[in-house]
Parts: C-alpha cells; sequence; structure tokens
C-alpha cells in the first residue's frame, strides 16, 4: 500500500497527463468515424442553443440581405413552378407514372454556425432528429452544394462541408456529360474553389463550362448547378486533366440551407447491400 | 485574497476567457493563405495564471478541460485539449526552471503585475510557444507538413502573445 502511495505521489501527475493525452487522440481519431461523439460537437444543446443566439444576435443587423436572397429564390422557384405546370399540361399523356412521383422532399434549416478556414470544416444546422434530419443525407442551397449530415443531434445537425479534405461530391461537366469527383484542396485556403478530378485529356472542356451534380449517388439530386470552371491545365504524366472549379455559392455567407431526403434511399441501399451479400 | 476568493476569479477568468475566444477571435481568422496562420490563441492564459499552490493534478485536469469546452465550439473534440494538457502538465516544470532565488510566494498568482515583466514573459513565451507546437501538430496528425506546423506556429505565436499581452496590460489582475 505505501508502495502504491509512493507511485501515485511521484508519477501521479505523469499518470494524469498520460490518461488525458489518451482520451484527446481517442477523441481526435473517432470523431470523424463514429456516430457517438455528438455531445462533443456543436450540434449538441447547450453549443447548439449558444450558437443559435449568437448568430440571431449577427443576423438581425443583415435582415435586409437574407429576405432579398429569399425573395430572389421565391422568384426562380415560381419561375420553375409554372415551366411545370405548362409542359405537365401539354404532355401530360406522355408522362410515365413512375416520373411523376416524388423522390426527393427537401427540409429548410439555418445555419447557425460555419467554418471555412479549417482543414476540415463543419456546419451546423437548427434542424435535428426531431424534425426528420437522418445521418448521410445531401444538403444544398439553391445556388450549389453545401455538404453531408455527418451527426445528427435531437435539434441540431452537424454537416460535413464540402470544404473538408474528407469530403468528395461526384460532380459532371453539363454540356458533355463528363463526371469525376469534385474535392477540395485545403493547401488553396479558398472556400470558393474546387477541382474536378478524373476528366480525361480528350474530353472537351473549355472555360465557364457548367458543373453539376449527377445524381450517381443518392445523396443530391442531379443536375444542381454547383460551379463554372476557370481554369483548365493539363496533368503531366496522367491521363487527366486539372480543372479548378468556381462554386456560385459563397460558402462563407450561407443562410439558409435544404436538407436532400431521398425517398428511395433504402430501398436502393438494400439493393446495393444485397448485391454485396450475394458478392461475397 | 482568501481560498473563495481565488476561486471565484478563476471560475470567472475560465468563462470570460472561453467566451472571449469562441465568440471573438475564433471569427478573427482570415481564410486566405499565408494569413490564414494567423491564430488568436488566449484561453491558454488560464492555465498560466492559477495560482501557485494549485494541485498539480488539478492543473492539468483543469487543462484538460479547458481545451475540451473550447473543443466543442471548435467541433474538433480532443484538438485543443491534447494541447492544453501539455501546456497544463509542463507549466510545473516551467516554474521550477524560471524559479527565482528566494522562491515563490506561494499564496500568489503567477501574473504579470505580481511577477513583473522579465519574469512572466519568458514564462508566456515557453508555455504559449509548447501550446501552439502540439496544437498545430495534432491538427496535421502527422510530421510531413512539418514546414507548414512551423510557420503556423510561429505566426500564430506573435498573434497570441500580443493578445495575451494585451489582456494582462489592460486587465493587470494581482492574482
Amino acid at each position: 500500500m505505501r508502495v502504491l502511495t509512493f507511485i501515485f505521489e511521484r508519477f501521479g501527475a505523469l499518470l494524469l497527463f498520460f490518461l488525458l493525452e489518451i482520451i484527446c487522440v481517442y477523441l481526435l481519431v473517432q470523431f470523424n468515424d463514429s456516430q457517438g461523439a455528438i455531445w462533443l460537437s456543436s450540434a449538441n444543446r447547450i453549443s447548439g442553443y449558444f450558437h443559435k443566439t449568437a448568430k440571431q444576435a449577427k443576423d438581425f443587423v443583415r435582415l435586409d440581405e437574407i429576405a432579398d436572397s429569399l425573395v430572389q429564390e421565391n422568384a426562380r422557384l415560381k419561375e420553375t413552378l409554372g415551366r411545370i405546370k405548362t409542359t405537365s399540361i401539354t404532355q401530360i399523356d406522355t408522362v410515365q407514372q413512375d416520373s411523376l412521383s416524388q423522390i426527393y422532399t427537401y427540409l429548410s434549416a439555418r445555419v447557425i454556425k460555419n467554418s471555412i478556414n479549417q482543414r476540415n470544416n463543419f456546419i451546423t444546422i437548427d434542424k435535428g432528429k426531431a424534425d426528420g434530419v437522418r445521418p448521410h443525407t445531401g444538403v444544398i442551397t439553391s445556388k450549389g452544394v453545401v455538404g453531408v449530415v455527418r451527426k445528427v443531434g435531437e435539434k441540431y445537425a452537424l454537416v460535413m462541408s464540402i470544404l473538408n479534405t474528407e469530403a468528395i461530391v461526384n460532380a459532371g461537366i453539363k454540356r458533355n456529360g463528363y463526371f469525376g469527383p469534385l474535392v477540395w484542396r485545403e493547401r488553396d485556403k479558398n472556400a470558393q474553389k474546387m477541382y474536378l478530378e478524373d476528366i480525361p485529356q480528350h474530353a472537351d472542356v473549355v472555360k465557364n463550362d457548367t458543373v453539376q451534380t449527377t445524381g450517381y449517388s443518392s445523396l443530391f439530386p442531379t443536375g444542381i448547378h454547383i460551379g463554372v470552371i476557370d481554369s483548365i491545365k493539363p496533368l503531366e504524366g496522367s491521363n487527366s486533366q486539372e480543372l479548378r472549379v468556381h462554386l456560385l455559392e459563397d460558402l462563407a455567407n450561407i443562410q439558409y440551407v435544404y436538407v436532400v431526403n431521398h425517398l428511395q434511399k433504402e430501398t436502393i441501399d438494400n439493393l446495393e447491400k444485397e448485391l454485396l451479400d450475394e458478392q461475397q | 485574497m482568501n481560498n473563495n476568493s481565488i476561486i471565484f476569479t478563476n471560475v470567472l477568468r475560465f468563462v470570460g476567457l472561453v467566451l472571449i475566444q469562441i465568440v471573438i477571435l475564433k471569427e478573427v481568422v482570415i481564410s486566405d493563405g499565408f494569413w490564414n496562420s494567423f491564430r488568436f490563441i488566449l484561453y491558454p492564459l488560464f492555465i498560466l495564471l492559477l495560482p501557485f499552490k494549485t494541485n498539480r493534478l488539478l492543473v492539468i485536469f483543469l487543462g484538460f478541460v479547458i481545451g475540451l469546452t473550447v473543443d466543442m465550439f471548435y467541433d474538433t473534440p480532443g484538438l485543443h485539449a491534447s494541447a492544453s494538457t501539455v501546456t497544463a502538465f509542463l507549466r510545473g516544470r516551467v516554474l521550477t526552471i524560471l524559479q527565482p532565488k528566494g522562491g515563490y510566494n506561494l499564496s500568489y498568482s503567477p501574473t504579470r503585475n505580481r511577477m513583473g515583466n522579465s519574469w512572466f514573459v519568458p514564462y508566456l513565451s515557453i508555455l504559449l510557444s509548447i501550446h501552439l507546437l502540439v496544437y498545430f501538430s495534432m491538427e496535421a496528425f502527422t510530421l510531413v507538413y512539418i514546414l507548414q506546423i512551423l510557420q503556423n506556429t510561429v505566426l500564430s505565436f506573435i498573434a497570441s502573445f500580443s493578445i495575451i499581452m494585451v489582456f494582462q496590460i489592460i486587465f493587470n489582475p494581482l492574482n
């Protein structure tokens, strides 16, 4: 017993230090994989509430700007709605029942915390499990893609921003259909530039080509405009080219976002899982 | 100073420094290239200013707690905590190294007001640079980016050192 006391007095600080450091490293490593560590992020109730209050205070001075952007989006949606109405009247007999059924629902949410200058950026939104947000669903705005929901708390959710070295969005070029992963490079430290990779050199790409979502994953609907190509460089020693994409949405400045809910997601996931099981 | 008022001062300091860190300093980041390396890290001041007589184990534990609290708001669980635990652990060693001839007056806290600039500046410099170095190393989690880590550390040191000194001069706390 006396030996134990002695060891503790002599090395207690060192032991405690190592113990706490191990906990830190564990948290650091686990955070990006597990769904469990929600209480340590800004998606928990206390810090969620705090960020929301701070955000409300900040937003108050920008109400005009926010209202403006919402009005603009409304106008755009009305326009689209008008177009849909007219097409459905003229072509009603050729439209199949399948194509009329709804695939996506959208849940609007407010950004209460946002970061663009970390190595891996996250966004916190004020909707959570109680509102029907589920992990691994896409988040968009009217002008582009924002990220993917990673962790869901009761009232808040944490979104992995596309400005994250771990995030990969499948994107393609609208004009000719070539597609590849759209990635962010931390060393650029630029919140409005991303890179479209794996586009072969023979693909005819010109500046200002529109880049959009492909819909090959169930995260995002097809055809959301993400940005335009703003520089093209052939990559030496490979068959692909380096395409820099200028994002239409300035992620530093987003206020409202939509969480995309794919209604058939479970069906698709199950199919893919079955296929995997069969192969094993 | 009786014990209660010392505890009260430190609780208040904990809350105040964390609030300033997460509300103001977290937002003061320029996302553009070189300037992005400047980070203003203020909260380690809490660990530095704990009274001399604080139990060593308690110092380490409080370092861990304040780091984890800041992490909660930065969405980086374990990152700030690992750095501030190291800082808290080494505080005792640094105090021993910098001990003046007569020793410390154990009822004091190591503030600029009590100890003077010629003692406080080296004390702050050593611990702050350790803190930042650990922080940026853990952020990168590999030594491949050693030059980037060193650049971040040096530039953030300039930024953080200035802001901490400004705080010490404005508030000039006795304890």
